[in-house]
């Protein structure tokens, strides 16, 4: 038992995925399976993340290579609400390279509507 | 007379070369001969030079400076161990299956003791780093401005050296563990009064750092890359060398210094300069650290390892 987990809800239809809690090291795994396990197929896929103030390199990752799966799949995956460690992380690791962030969507930055 | 350029014949694999210089014009004029070369051959160039002289490249090519790629060193270099990561691997990546060319110009006038021998472990791990690849990186060097022990530095990290458009073996060329070996990474010594966290979960080393770094006047920007570097490092602690490590901060001239100190060991000596392959999951965290911060200093060994993560503070 992890002594620092996530909250994790999900509603259907679009299916949405909201998280609370800083995402690294502790909680990554938790976080992970939540993303395998909750989004699949075309259409579009809503990961909620107003309630995570914190994500790790590792965690976006994960973020990036779910978009890729869901874009193969015919689907897409939008990201709401995202921390700036998200935006930052995948502007160096991604930003440059379209074919790497392919089905990601990323919507209402931090202090932005 | 028909110079000798080793990036003519395309089976020449990495060729590492230093152009050696006194004369700032001199190595101007090196510099355009090596890159109109590379152009007549359809070769991709990149010119990541510091400052100056990266306007006078471009302006002196005309029209074909279109078809180089400019990049400022003095700017993306910053960190030298960014710019295997940062700026080389990128464009030998991007260009896979064709011979590139890389102009840098990594060290210059005014960089500390720290970042010099930062800048002797980065060109030391080209040599690593690029072993095999179809590259060809030139290192400018202004020996004029630049100080007294570079020749002999340039002379152990590069395999060959330029001069009036000829290549040469370096006869100082040492085996790359070797130099690593010998250069004092960890400089200036760790403050006996620096802040100090012992740490058993990443979230508090984070929040700890973060604390420092507002109380030391970092923007939130900066703090957002101290919550990910630190992260990326105490997580790497705890996954890889046991139970916890130790955070310490502390101010050097317009820096803030975070150290962080574990009892694992990381054997790879290219780690945080090379991505993984895409499809890998872990395996960025240091390689984001390098991209995030002004200066990075590790030393790793049986008995631990140590990181440092410079920040530089807004004016005052």
């Amino acid at each position: 038992m992890p002594s620092a987990s996530l909250t994790i809800t999900w509603e259907g239809q679009p299916v949405r995925l909201a998280v609370v809690g800083e995402i690294d090291l502790a909680t990554r795994e938790q976080f992970g399976e939540a993303l395998a396990q909750t989004f699949g197929g075309d259409g579009d896929s809503l990961l909620d993340l107003r309630g995570v103030p914190f994500m790790d390199t590792h965690s976006v990752t994960a973020v990036v290579h779910c978009a890729n799966r869901l874009h193969r799949e015919g689907g897409r995956l939008i990201v709401e609400h995202p921390p700036d460690s998200l935006v930052r992380i995948f502007q160096l690791l991604w930003g440059g390279n379209e074919g790497d962030g392919a089905g990601l969507y990323i919507s209402g930055e931090r202090g932005k509507p | 007379m028909t110079p000798a350029f080793p990036h003519e014949r395309s089976d020449a694999g990495m060729v590492h070369e230093a152009i050696p210089c006194r004369e700032a014009s001199q190595l101007l004029a090196e510099t355009f001969g090596y890159v109109r070369a590379a152009l007549a051959r359809d070769q991709p160039v990149l010119v990541a030079l510091s400052g100056e002289r990266v306007k006078r490249i471009r302006d002196g090519l005309g029209a074909d400076a279109s078809r180089v790629r400019f990049g400022d060193m003095s700017e993306d270099g910053r960190n030298p161990a960014r710019i295997i990561p940062g700026i080389m691997h990128p464009f030998v990546e991007e260009h896979r299956g064709r011979r590139t060319v890389i102009l840098a110009e990594p060290m210059w006038p005014g960089r500390s003791a720290a970042e010099y021998a930062a800048w002797v472990e980065h060109e030391a791990l080209v040599n690593l780093a690029f072993a095999g690849e179809d590259v060809s990186i030139l290192c400018l060097c202004d020996l004029a401005v630049l100080p007294e022990q570079t020749l002999a530095d340039i002379e152990r990290t590069h395999p060959a050296l330029r001069e009036h458009n000829v290549s040469r073996v370096s006869a100082g060329y040492t085996d790359p563990r070797r130099v690593l070996e010998t250069i004092s990474v960890l400089q200036p010594e760790t403050p006996a009064d620096a802040e100090r966290f012992e740490f058993t979960a990443v979230a508090d080393a984070r929040h700890v750092a973060a604390e420092w770094g507002r109380r030391s006047g970092l923007t939130s920007a900066r703090l957002t890359d101290v919550l990910i570097a630190i992260s990326e490092v105490s997580g790497n602690s705890l996954e890889h060398a046991g139970d916890g490590g130790t955070v310490m901060c502390w101010r050097d001239s317009g820096s803030l210094v975070y150290e962080i100190r574990d009892g694992g060991h990381i054997e790879d000596l290219l780690a945080g300069r090379l991505p993984p392959p895409p499809e890998q999951e872990s395996g960025r965290g240091l390689l984001m650290v390098n991209l995030l911060c002004d200066l990075v200093q590790m030393k790793s060994g049986p008995s631990g390892t140590v990181i440092r993560l410079w920040m530089t503070l807004p004016p005052s």
